[in-house]
């Protein structure tokens, strides 16, 4: 008798699966919402979304945002007696809601459906599901009844099952960052006894933190996870409030030698959203500190033209409309207008371009927003890139 | 009340702009400007207070204050603005603009609730005027914000 389980038979993935699709449109950008406890259940809404969008059909789910990541596909369990092959396809529903205010994750789970070939498995197996977490962190509800039922009502409970993933206080440096891994495991059980091998599924990752304890985050929560099996972007589009802020920047990272200061010179300007992790990011820093303090010493001088930015191919004096100077990368990243190489050179791979000050504003309300929702973290924690949509 | 509850501190100068935020939320691209005054942006749990300077670097002086009941008029300021907004922890932080730590002490308002703020400004162009004579300098506390807090119904 051989015994797979689909189910959750898809081997151990690897450690880190980094999505490698198209940049989100801006409309799939989230508009910002309150910080909200853990629903009891999934919104309806949310659950529908999922339920139709292609890419959460799949081993390793969609993560719509770092609050949210969720699946809908089908899996398998089957065995094999006598060299008849007795199967289950299950058509499921999970998602994942991370925490904005704790150090928790809570996982849900429904079967939509699922199709037997009539051999020894039928309605009247029993599917067993759980969720383990691996790396500081503990699963509550894997020992609730509702994990473990017949098929037969698995399918015909319309509500969603769930666990609460906690992440133990303690981590990575102050902000007390750790990762964690999570999955779901299954195994089918016929009412002759016989067992599928337990299958588990593709591992997902999420990090949690305690910056809001800690200087540098005032306005955060205390505590949060994110998933974190998505490369975190502020898309801007060139149609939006900010319009002329993403015009900006879509031509200091397509065209940085079009930019000011220094125009006609080749420059690398870092920060281009393409889904590949290799790709050189932005880093945050604290705002007021000597980083910062830098970026915008450097934003000044390129403004106003002071020597050495006073050449033919620098900024043009301010022009009578409304604009104020725009900087990219923002002042607020490491890779600003004032970083520097090893030698202490400037690298001068930055733009300066005047922007409609509505539009400015827009732009880093929108920032400004990003580095909350998504939890940004300072330093090298949080690699983060920026899209431009039309 | 003679003497409302207060905090102040002097805050770095982001994006042109500084934020009093509830330290329970608050969202940015939610803010809109004041009826006659542009450089107030509201929101439920968010004031952004925008700068009269061209500085990019500048540490403003920003007081705030938490009232009983309506203030008389504060005069000497170049601007005032008021507008409603929603606190929905009723603590707030002064912040720069984008994120932080918290400038001075976190005030407490009041409980969660409807709360009218009156907003004052000045000294934007005694930053401006130090500047262009020396554009290295970096103005603590010229430009002045003052802050008040008092609660509405509804």
């Amino acid at each position: 008798m051989r015994r797979t389980s689909g189910l959750l038979a898809v081997l151990a993935a690897a450690l880190l699966t980094l999505p490698t699709g198209p940049p989100a449109t801006a409309a799939e950008t989230p508009a910002p919402t309150a910080v909200a406890a853990l629903p009891d259940e999934p919104d309806d809404d949310f659950v529908e979304q999922c339920q139709n969008d292609p890419e959460s059909n799949s081993e390793q789910g969609r993560v719509w945002d770092r609050t949210t990541w969720c699946q809908h596909t089908t899996s398998y369990g089957e065995i094999i007696v006598n060299g008849q092959t007795s199967r289950a396809d299950i058509t499921y529903t999970a998602l994942a809601y991370a925490d904005q205010a704790d150090r928790k994750v809570r996982i849900f789970f429904q079967v939509d459906d699922f199709d037997t070939n009539y051999g020894v498995i039928n309605s009247f197996t029993d599917m067993r599901i759980s969720v383990g977490c691996q790396a500081l962190c503990d699963v509550s509800g894997n020992d609730d009844s509702d994990k473990d039922n017949m098929l037969l009502t698995w399918r015909d409970f319309t509500g969603f099952v769930s666990w609460d993933i906690t992440s133990q206080d303690d981590g990575v440096g102050a902000e007390r960052i750790a990762r964690h891994r999570w999955n779901f495991s299954g195994q089918l059980v016929t009412s002759y006894g016989q067992a599928t091998v337990p299958g588990v599924g593709l591992d997902h990752h999420i990090r949690c933190d305690s910056a809001g304890t800690v200087p540098g985050y005032g306005g955060w929560t205390a505590k949060a996870c994110i998933n974190d099996d998505v490369l975190p972007y502020i898309t801007y589009s060139k149609s939006g409030p900010a319009a002329g802020v993403a015009q900006h920047i879509e031509t200091a990272l397509n065209r940085p030698a079009d930019t000011y200061p220094n125009r006609g010179t080749p420059k690398t300007i870092p920060g281009k959203y393409t889904g590949n992790p290799d790709d050189p990011g932005l880093h945050r820093i604290a705002v007021g500190s000597p980083e910062y303090v830098a970026n915008r010493a450097e934003q000044r001088r390129i403004r106003d033209r002071s020597a050495p930015y006073n050449g033919p191919d620098d900024l043009p004096v301010k022009p009578p409309a409304d604009v104020q100077a725009d900087e990219f990368p923002f002042a607020s990243t490491r890779e600003g207008l004032g970083a520097k190489d090893a030698q202490g050179n400037l690298l001068g791979n930055g733009s300066v371009a005047w922007v409609d000050s509505a539009q400015n504003i827009a732009g880093g309300n929108q920032l400004k927003d990003f580095y909350k929702r998504d939890r940004i973290l300072m330093g090298d924690h949080d690699e983060f890139y920026v899209n431009i949509v039309p | 009340m003679t003497h409302p509850r207060s905090t102040e501190a002097e805050v770095v100068i982001d994006e042109g702009r500084l934020t009093v935020e509830d330290l329970a939320g608050g969202w940015a691209v939610a803010a809109g400007p004041s009826a006659g005054a542009p450089w107030l942006l509201t929101a439920d749990d968010i004031v952004i207070l925008v700068s009269a300077s061209d500085a990019l670097l500048q540490y403003p002086a920003v007081r705030v204050e938490a009232w009983d009941r309506a203030p008389a008029a504060d005069e000497g300021w170049t601007n005032t603005g008021e507008a409603v907004l929603r606190l929905s922890g009723g603590t707030v932080g002064i912040l720069p603009f984008g994120g932080g730590e918290v400038a001075g002490e976190p005030l407490v308002v009041g409980p969660p609730g409807r709360y009218a703020v009156r907003a004052h400004r000045t000294g934007g162009e005694q930053v401006d005027a130090l500047l262009r004579d020396d554009p290295e300098a970096v103005p603590h506390g010229v430009e002045r914000f003052l802050l008040q807090f008092w609660p509405v119904a509804g």
